[in-house]
C-alpha cells in the first residue's frame, strides 16, 4: 500500500511523504477502508472468542457445582491486578494515538513503551502467579524415553497423552484431564479447567500478537513513519489492543468473580 | 491520476527472464495475477481430490466381504486397496478407503470449493467489474494466497505421512481418539484452521472492496450480480469462519493435550462439537454456491443479451440466503438433537429454499424472449440449472424431519451434496471459466470440443450421482467400504459414470491447453457483455483500465446499449429503444 | 395442475394423521405409483410409521419431480425458441413483474410450510414410544452390536450371509419396541432401512428409538429341523448364493419370519461398514418361546439392579421405603419432580420421561456431584468402573420399578422367565460383564 515518492518531497519525514496505494483516490479513502476492514477483522475475533464463551455457558449450566469449585480455586486478586494492568495499557495506547496525531512523538513513544511493559506484566503475572503454581509438580516432556522420572517422584504416575508425555507429581491443576484424576474435587472440574486454560491461553496468545504489533508501531514511530496525516497502523493497532483488553474484561468476571 | 494512463502492456507480459518472472509472480500484488495463481492452485487440488474420488469409486465397484478362518477370526478379502506389507500401521481393512474419502472430502471442501470461485474468478473480476484498479488490500490478498498454500501443505503433509481417517467432518470422539498417528490428525485439523484464515482474509478484502472501490457512478444496484454474490459470500466467510477456527483449535488442544471439551470420556460433549462444526459448515455451503449463482446470473444475461429478470430480487435473495444460512445448521444433526431443536431447525431450513427458488425462477424467466447463444458457457449454465435444481430439491426430503431420519448419513445425502457442489458450484465455475477465459488469457478456446467436454461431464455426472439417490433411499449408508450385494449394480453404474466425468474433464484440460498454445486471439468483448471487465483489454493491462471508467448504463441494459468494442451494425438496436447513452 | 390428483393418490389424507393400523397397502399395489415406490425404496416399509414416512417421501418425490419437469420443460422450450439468430437482438420485454414475483415467492412458501408440518407430525410419531413398549437395550461398540432383552439375557443368535457371520436379533411383530442405546466408545448410529428409523448412539448418554414391526410378510419359514437348516445352508453356499437362513432353533421351527438389516450409520472407524446385524421379526408368541430358551438363568435388569443395590453399597445411603438417609430415597424417585441445591429443578414431566430419567440417574451414578438434591450433601463417590453398563441399566430399572409411576412395560411377556422378581434367593449367576471391546478405556 505504501508508495513513497522520494522525487518530489526530498528528505522530509516518511509520514509527510506518504502516498496512498495506487488504487485509491485519496489517502482519506484508504484510511477509511483500512478502518472498516479492521472492524470486520475484529468481529471475527469476537466470534472466535464467542466459541469459548459458548462452551463456558453450556458447561456452566450443566455442571454448576464443578464450576463453583473451579472458580473458587482462582485468586481474584491476580485476575483483578491483571485487569488493572490491561486497563492502564489501554489508556496509554489511546494516548499514544493521540500523541501521534498531534505530532508529539517522544510522548507517543513513552506511551507505547508503557503499553508494552503492561503487556509484559500481564503475561508475567499470568505465568508466574497463575499458571505455574497450578501446574507445579508436573513435567511436561516430548520424549517418552524420559518417563523414568516417574519412579523418582512421589506418587509418580505417567501417562502418554497425545504426543506429550506428562509425568505426574503431586498437586497442581494442569490443562485437561481424565475423569479419574486425583485432584478433581468435583468430577467435572476438568471441564472447568479446560475452558479456563483454553480461554486464557488463547487470550494470552492475542496479548503476544498485540505486543508484536505495538513493538512494530513503536519502531516505525521512532523512524518517523507515522504522523498527523498518516497514522493508520497506529490507530489499527490501538483497536486491536482495545479488543484484547475488552475480551479480558469479559473473561475476568466470568472466570474469577462468578462462582 | 491520468499520469498512470501510459500503457504498461497486458498483465501477462513477461518482465524478463525465467527467474525474474518467477519473482514477479511470487511477489505480485496484482489481483489478476493472484487470481490466476489461485486458479491454478485450486485446479491442481481439484485434480488431486478428483483422483481420490476415482479411487473411492474404484473400491466401491465390488462389494467386499469377510471370511472366517478356522480359528474364528474374520478376514477381509477382496479389498482393492489393501497394502502390500503389514509393516505399516495401516492395517488391511477399510482403513485405506476411510483415508481416501477423508482426503477427497477435505480437499474438495477446504481446498477446492470454498476458495474456488471467489478466490480465483472473484479476485480477477471483482475490481474489473467495479471499475477499480485493484482490491482494497492487495498485499493482504497475496498473503491470503500464501496462507492458502501453507494450509494446503499442512494437509498434504498429513496425507503424505499416511493420511487421516476422520471424515471431513472430524466428529469427536472419533477424531480425538482414532489411533492414526497423533501428528496427522493435528496437522490436518491445523491445515483446515489455516485455510480458514485465508478464507476470512479474502472475504474481508472483497467486502471492503465492494464498499469502498466502486467506480464513480456505480451505485449498489448498478453492480453486476456476480459482485453481489461474492459480497454476500464474503460476509458469510467473515462471520462464520472464526467459529470453525476456534472449534478446530479446541479440537487440536483436545487431541494433543487431552483437554476435555468434546470427548465424553473427558467429560465433554460430542454434540457440542457438531453444533460448532455445522455453525460454520452449513453457512459455508452457501459460500460455495453463492458465487456460482453469481456467475450464472452474469453469464446467462450476457449470453442471452437480455436484461436479467428481477435484478433486485436476485440481489436481495443473495443477502437473504446469507442471512438465513446462519440459523439452519441443526439440519445436519436431526438424529442427535432434542425434538424441539429438530423442529426449529427443520422449519428454518425450508426458509432458505425460498430465496433460492426465487433465483431459479428469475433465471428461467430471463431466457424468455431473449437471444440465446448456445456456446460452452451457456451450455454449462443450462447444465447448472438442471443439476442444481435436482440438488436443491433433494435438499427438501433431507430437511423434512421424518424422511431425514431415514435418509441421514446415507448415499442420498452424498448424492444431494454432489448435485449442489459439483453440479452447482463446479458447473458454475466451468461456465465462468469458459466465459471469461478470453479475458483471462486473451485467447479463444475450441467451442466444439468444449461443448463435447461439457456434455460428457453432464452424462457422466448423472450416471455417477443419480444412482446414488436410489442407493440412499434403499438404505446404503455412506462412508462404507463394503456393502451388501443388492447395492452392487447401482455402485457399478456410479463407478462407470465417474470415469466418464474424468474423461470429460480431460477433454476440457486439452481444450484449455490447446487454447493457450494455439488459440485464436480473443477480442476485448467476444460475447457482447456490458459490465466493465469487457471495457478492459483481453487480457487486461497491468492497471486494468487506461482511464478510470465512468458508469453510464446498468450492467444488463442490453436493449438500449451497444456493447463496448462492438460495431453498432452488429448490434442493431430498434429505434424505440435508443434512449440511454452508449459507447 | 395435476397436483390434487397426485395428492389423493399418494395417500396424503391418511398420512396427515396416519394411525398405526394403517397397512402398507396405502400405496395402490401394482400401479405406477407402486412401481415408483419400489424403485425408490426397494421394499415396503416394515413398520407403521415407516409407511407414513414413505407416503411423505413419495409425496415429496412427486412434488420435486413435477416442479423439476415443469421448470426444465420451460427451459428447453425457451432455449429452442429463443436461440440466437443472426442479426436479431432480443426484443424489449419486461425484466420485472411484481405480481408474478410475489406469486412465485408465496406459492413455494406455502408448499414448504405444508411439507414441514407433514414431516414434523410423522416425526413425532416416530419419536414418542407408546407407554406399553417393550424395552430392549443396545450397546454399540467398535464394531459390534449387542442387544439385551427385557429379561436381562443377551442375544447370542447369529447367521451366515455369504461368508459373513452376522448377529441376529429376534423381535416380536406388532409390538411396540423401545430400544435404549448407549455406546462404549465413539458415536454409532442405529439404522434399520426397512423401518425408516435412525438415531445416533453416544457414549455416556442414552438415546432411544422405537418401532413396531408389521407381521412378517416375506414368506420365509424357519427350517423344520437341524438337518433342513444345514442342508439349506450347505447347498446355498455351494452354489455361491447367499442364504439368510438361521442356525437351527427348535423353538422357532416352522415359524414365518422377516429379516431386516441393521446398519451402523455414523462413521466409527475401520470396520464401520462391517458393523451390521439382522433384526428378525417373528410373531410374538414365537418370540416369547424363543426368549424363554435363551433367557433361562439370567436376571432381569430390575433384579440385577436390586442385587447391585444390596451388594454394591447403595443400600448404606439410600432407602427404598421413602425415608431419607445420607442420600435421597429411591422410592418414587422416577416420575416425581425434584429440586437441587444449585436452585435448578426437574419437573415431574421431565422425571416421568424414561429417557430423561435414565440419563439423570446414570449421571448421578457416574458423576454424583453433577446434581445434588436439595437437603443432601455431596458425599457420594463415582461408580465409574465399579458398575458396568449392564449393572447401571439394572440399577436404573430397579429405581424406576420402585415408583408408583413405574412404567407399565415391566412384564411384557406373558411368561416372564424369572419367577419371583423380588426374591433375592433366586439362584442366579452374576451376569457376565459386558464384553469389553478393544478401545473402551479412555486413556
Ligand atoms: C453447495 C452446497 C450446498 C447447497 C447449496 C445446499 C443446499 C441445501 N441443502 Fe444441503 N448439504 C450440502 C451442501 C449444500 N446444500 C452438504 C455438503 C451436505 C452434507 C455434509 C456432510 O454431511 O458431509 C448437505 C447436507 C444437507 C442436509 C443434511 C442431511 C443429513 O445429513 O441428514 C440437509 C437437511 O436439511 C440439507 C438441506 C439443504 C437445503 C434445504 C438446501 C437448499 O438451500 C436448497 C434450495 C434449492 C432448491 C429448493 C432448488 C432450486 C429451486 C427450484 C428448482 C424451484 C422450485 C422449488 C420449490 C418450489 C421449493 N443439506
Ligand atoms: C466440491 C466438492 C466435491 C466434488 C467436486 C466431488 C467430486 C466427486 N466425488 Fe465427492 N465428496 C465430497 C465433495 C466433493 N466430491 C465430500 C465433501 C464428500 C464427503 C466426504 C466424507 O464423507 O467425509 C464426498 C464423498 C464422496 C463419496 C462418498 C464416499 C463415502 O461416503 O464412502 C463418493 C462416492 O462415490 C464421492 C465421489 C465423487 C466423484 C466420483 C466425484 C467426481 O465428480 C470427481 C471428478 C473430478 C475429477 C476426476 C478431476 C478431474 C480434473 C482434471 C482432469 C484437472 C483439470 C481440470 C480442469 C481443466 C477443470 N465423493
Ligand atoms: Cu459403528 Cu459406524
Ligand atoms: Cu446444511
Amino acid at each position: 500500500m505504501t508508495t513513497i515518492d522520494t522525487r518530489e518531497l526530498g528528505n522530509r519525514p516518511h509520514w509527510q511523504r506518504y502516498m496512498p496505494g495506487h488504487h485509491w483516490r485519496s489517502a482519506a479513502e484508504e484510511f477509511d477502508a483500512c478502518k472498516f476492514g479492521f472492524w470486520l477483522f475484529l468481529s471475527t475475533e469476537v466470534l472466535l472468542f464467542g466459541g469459548i464463551f459458548c462452551a463456558y455457558f453450556i458447561f456452566r449450566t450443566l455442571y454448576p457445582a464443578a464450576y463453583h469449585e473451579g472458580s473458587s480455586a482462582l485468586d481474584w486478586r491476580w485476575g483483578g491486578l491483571n485487569t488493572i494492568v490491561l486497563l492502564v495499557s489501554s489508556y496509554t495506547m489511546a494516548a499514544s494515538i493521540y500523541c501521534v496525531q498531534t505530532a508529539q512523538f517522544s510522548r507517543a513513544k513513552v506511551n507505547l513503551i508503557i503499553t508494552l511493559i503492561c503487556g509484559l506484566a500481564f503475561l508475567f503475572i499470568k505465568l508466574t502467579f497463575e499458571y505455574t503454581p497450578k501446574w507445579s509438580g508436573y513435567f511436561f516432556v516430548l520424549d517418552p524415553a524420559l518417563s523414568h522420572h516417574a519412579g523418582t517422584i512421589v506418587q509418580g504416575k505417567t501417562a502418554l497423552w497425545g504426543m506429550f508425555q506428562f509425568v505426574e507429581g503431586y498437586g497442581g491443576k494442569r490443562p485437561g484431564s481424565l475423569f479419574d484424576y486425583p485432584f478433581a474435587e468435583a468430577a467435572q472440574m476438568p471441564m472447568w479447567w479446560s475452558v479456563y486454560y483454553c480461554g486464557t491461553a488463547i487470550h494470552a496468545l492475542h496479548v503476544v500478537i498485540g505486543m508484536v504489533l505495538i513493538a512494530r508501531v513503536l519502531w516505525r514511530t521512532h523512524r518517523g513513519y507515522y504522523g498527523p496525516t498518516h497514522y493508520t497502523m497506529v490507530e489499527v493497532t490501538g483497536l486491536y489492543w482495545h479488543l484484547v483488553d475488552l475480551i479480558w474484561i469479559f473473561l475476568f468476571p466470568l472466570l474469577y468473580l462468578i462462582h | 491520476m491520468s499520469d498512470h494512463a501510459h500503457h504498461h502492456g497486458s498483465y501477462l507480459t513477461l518482465k524478463g527472464g525465467f527467474w525474474t518472472t518467477v519473482k514477479d509472480w511470487a511477489t505480485t500484488v496484482d489481483h489478476k495475477k493472484i487470481g490466476m495463481m489461485y486458479l491454478f492452485a485450486i485446479l491442481f487440488m481439484f485434480f488431486i481430490g478428483g483422483m481420490a474420488a476415482m479411487a473411492v469409486r474404484f473400491e466401491l465397484f465390488e462389494p467386499v466381504r469377510t471370511h472366517v478362518d478356522a480359528a474364528g477370526t474374520m478376514h477381509i478379502t477382496g479389498q482393492a486397496f489393501a497394502p502390500a506389507d503389514a509393516g505399516t500401521d495401516i492395517k488391511p481393512g477399510n482403513n485405506i478407503y476411510n483415508r481416501l474419502f477423508t482426503l477427497h472430502g477435505a480437499i474438495m471442501v477446504f481446498m477446492v470449493i470454498v476458495p474456488s470461485i471467489p478466490a480465483s474468478l472473484g479476485n480477477f473480476l471483482l475490481p474489473l467489474m467495479l471499475g477499480a484498479k485493484d482490491v482494497a488490500f492487495p498485499r493482504l490478498n497475496l498473503l491470503s494466497w500464501y496462507i492458502y498454500v501453507t494450509g494446503s501443505l499442512f494437509a498434504i503433509t498429513a496425507i503424505w505421512l499416511g493420511g487421516v481417517d476422520t471424515g471431513w467432518t472430524f466428529y469427536t470422539p472419533y477424531s480425538t481418539t482414532t489411533d492414526a498417528d497423533y501428528w496427522r490428525v493435528a496437522l490436518m485439523v491445523l491445515g483446515a484452521f489455516i485455510l480458514g484464515f485465508s478464507s476470512i482474509l479474502t472475504g474481508l478484502n472483497f467486502v471492503v472492496t465492494v464498499h469502498k472501490l466502486r467506480a464513480p457512478g456505480m451505485g449498489w444496484f448498478d453492480m453486476p450480480l456476480f459482485v453481489w454474490s461474492v459480497y454476500a459470500a464474503g460476509i458469510i466467510q467473515v462471520l462464520a469462519t472464526p467459529v470453525i477456527g476456534i472449534t478446530l483449535l479446541l479440537l487440536t488442544f483436545e487431541r494433543v493435550f487431552r483437554v476435555g471439551i468434546f470427548d465424553p470420556a473427558l467429560g465433554g460433549d460430542p454434540v457440542l462439537f457438531q453444533h460448532f462444526f455445522w455453525f460454520y459448515s452449513h453457512p459455508v455451503v452457501y459460500v460455495m454456491i453463492l458465487p456460482g449463482m453469481g456467475i450464472i446470473s452474469d453469464v446467462l444475461a450476457v449470453q442471452c443479451h437480455k436484461k436479467i429478470f428481477g435484478y433486485r430480487a436476485i440481489a436481495f435473495a443473495s443477502l437473504g440466503i446469507a442471512g438465513v444460512s446462519f440459523i439452519v445448521w441443526g439440519h445436519h444433526m436431526f438424529t442427535s438433537m432434542s425434538e424441539l431443536a429438530d423442529m426449529v431447525f427443520s422449519s428454518l431450513t425450508f426458509l432458505v429454499a425460498i430465496p433460492t427458488a426465487v433465483k431459479v425462477f428469475n433465471w428461467i424467466a430471463t431466457l424468455y424472449k431473449s437471444s440465446i447463444a448456445l456456446n460452452a458457457p451457456m451450455v454449462y449454465v443450462l447444465i447448472f440449472l438442471f443439476l442444481f435444481s435436482i440438488g436443491g430439491l433433494t435438499g427438501l426430503p433431507l430437511g423434512t424431519l421424518s424422511t431425514d431420519l431415514h435418509l441421514h448419513d446415507t448415499y442420498f445425502v452424498v448424492a444431494h451434496f454432489h448435485y449442489v457442489m459439483m453440479g452447482g458450484t463446479i458447473m458454475g465455475l466451468m461456465a465462468g471459466l469458459h466465459h471469461w477465459w478470453p479475458k483471462f488469457f486473451g485467447r479463444m478456446y475450441n467451442e466444439k470440443w468444449a461443448i463435447i467436454g461439457a456434455i460428457t461431464v453432464f452424462i457422466g455426472f448423472n450416471l455417477t450421482f443419480f444412482t446414488q439417490f436410489f442407493l440412499g433411499s434403499r438404505g446404503m449408508p455412506r462412508r462404507y467400504a463394503s456393502y451388501i450385494d443388492e447395492f452392487q449394480i447401482w455402485h457399478q453404474i456410479s463407478t462407470i459414470g465417474a470415469f466418464v466425468i474424468f474423461l470429460g474433464f480431460l477433454i476440457h484440460l486439452f481444450v484449455f491447453i490447446a487454447s493457450l498454445a494455439y488459440g485464436r486471439k480473443a477480442p476485448a468483448n467476444p460475447w457482447g457483455g456490458l459490465t466493465l471487465e469487457w471495457v478492459a483489454d483481453s487480457p487486461p493491462e497491468e492497471h486494468n483500465f487506461a482511464h478510470e471508467p465512468l458508469v453510464t448504463h446498468g450492467p444488463y441494459d442490453f436493449e438500449n446499449t451497444v456493447p463496448p468494442h462492438w460495431d453498432p451494425a452488429d448490434y442493431p438496436i430498434p429505434e424505440e429503444n435508443r434512449t440511454a447513452s452508449r459507447h | 395442475m395435476m397436483f390434487p390428483a397426485i395428492l389423493s393418490m399418494t395417500g396424503l389424507t391418511h398420512a396427515m394423521h396416519s394411525n398405526f393400523s394403517l397397512a402398507p397397502a396405502t400405496l395402490a399395489k401394482g400401479g405406477i405409483l407402486d412401481w415408483f415406490h419400489k424403485a425408490w425404496f426397494r421394499t415396503d416399509a416394515a413398520t407403521a410409521n415407516g409407511v407414513s414416512t414413505d407416503n411423505i417421501g413419495m409425496w415429496l418425490w412427486w412434488f420435486c419431480t413435477l416442479w423439476f419437469v415443469f421448470l426444465m420443460a420451460l427451459m428447453v422450450v425457451f432455449v429452442v425458441r429463443y436461440r440466437r439468430r443472426k442479426g436479431r437482438i432480443a426484443p424489449k420485454s419486461p425484466s420485472h413483474n411484481t405480481p408474478l414475483e410475489i406469486a412465485w415467492t408465496v406459492i413455494p412458501t406455502l408448499f414448504l410450510v405444508y411439507i414441514f408440518f407433514r414431516g414434523f407430525w410423522s416425526y413425532m410419531e416416530k419419536l414418542v414410544a407408546p407407554g406399553n413398549a417393550v424395552e430392549m437395550s443396545v450397546l454399540a461398540s467398535k464394531w459390534n452390536w449387542s442387544l439385551t432383552y427385557p429379561n436381562g439375557s443377551e442375544s447370542n443368535a447369529t447367521t451366515v450371509i455369504g461368508s459373513r457371520v452376522i448377529p441376529v436379533f429376534y423381535m416380536p411383530a406388532e409390538r411396540a419396541i423401545r430400544v435404549k442405546m448407549n455406546s462404549q466408545d465413539v458415536m454409532h448410529a442405529f439404522f434399520v432401512p426397512d423401518f425408516r428409523v435412525k438415531a445416533d448412539i453416544l457414549p455416556n448418554r442414552y438415546t432411544t428409538v422405537w418401532f413396531k414391526a408389521l407381521q412378517p410378510s416375506s414368506g420365509k419359514i424357519h427350517p423344520r429341523t437341524q438337518v433342513d437348516a444345514d442342508s439349506a445352508h450347505a447347498s446355498a453356499t455351494a452354489n455361491g448364493l447367499t442364504y439368510g437362513g438361521p442356525n437351527y432353533i427348535k423353538e422357532l421351527e416352522g415359524v414365518p419370519y422377516e429379516d431386516h438389516w441393521l446398519f451402523c450409520a455414523e462413521y466409527c472407524g475401520d470396520e464401520h461398514s462391517e458393523m451390521a446385524a439382522i433384526i428378525r421379526v417373528v410373531p410374538e408368541d414365537a418370540y416369547n418361546r424363543w426368549l424363554e430358551t435363551i433367557g433361562t438363568g439370567s436376571l432381569s435388569p430390575k433384579d440385577l439392579g436390586k442385587r447391585m443395590y444390596e451388594t454394591k453399597g447403595c443400600i448404606t445411603c439410600h432407602t427404598i421405603d421413602g425415608a431419607p438417609n445420607t442420600g435421597p430415597t429411591w422410592k418414587n424417585m422416577f416420575g416425581h419432580g425434584v429440586t437441587f441445591t444449585d436452585g435448578s429443578a426437574y419437573s415431574e414431566a421431565q422425571m416421568s420421561d424414561p429417557t430423561f430419567f435414565q440419563n439423570y440417574a446414570r449421571e448421578s451414578i457416574l458423576v454424583p456431584q453433577a446434581k445434588i438434591v436439595t437437603g443432601f450433601g455431596s458425599q457420594m463417590s463415582s461408580y465409574q468402573g465399579v458398575l458396568n453398563d449392564k449393572m447401571i441399566d439394572g440399577v436404573i430399572a430397579y429405581i424406576m420399578s420402585l415408583s408408583d409411576k413405574a412404567p407399565a412395560a415391566e412384564a411384557p411377556e406373558p411368561a416372564a422367565p424369572t419367577g419371583q422378581p423380588a426374591s433375592p434367593q433366586v439362584p442366579a449367576p452374576t451376569p457376565a460383564p459386558a464384553s469389553a471391546p478393544p478401545s473402551s478405556a479412555p486413556h
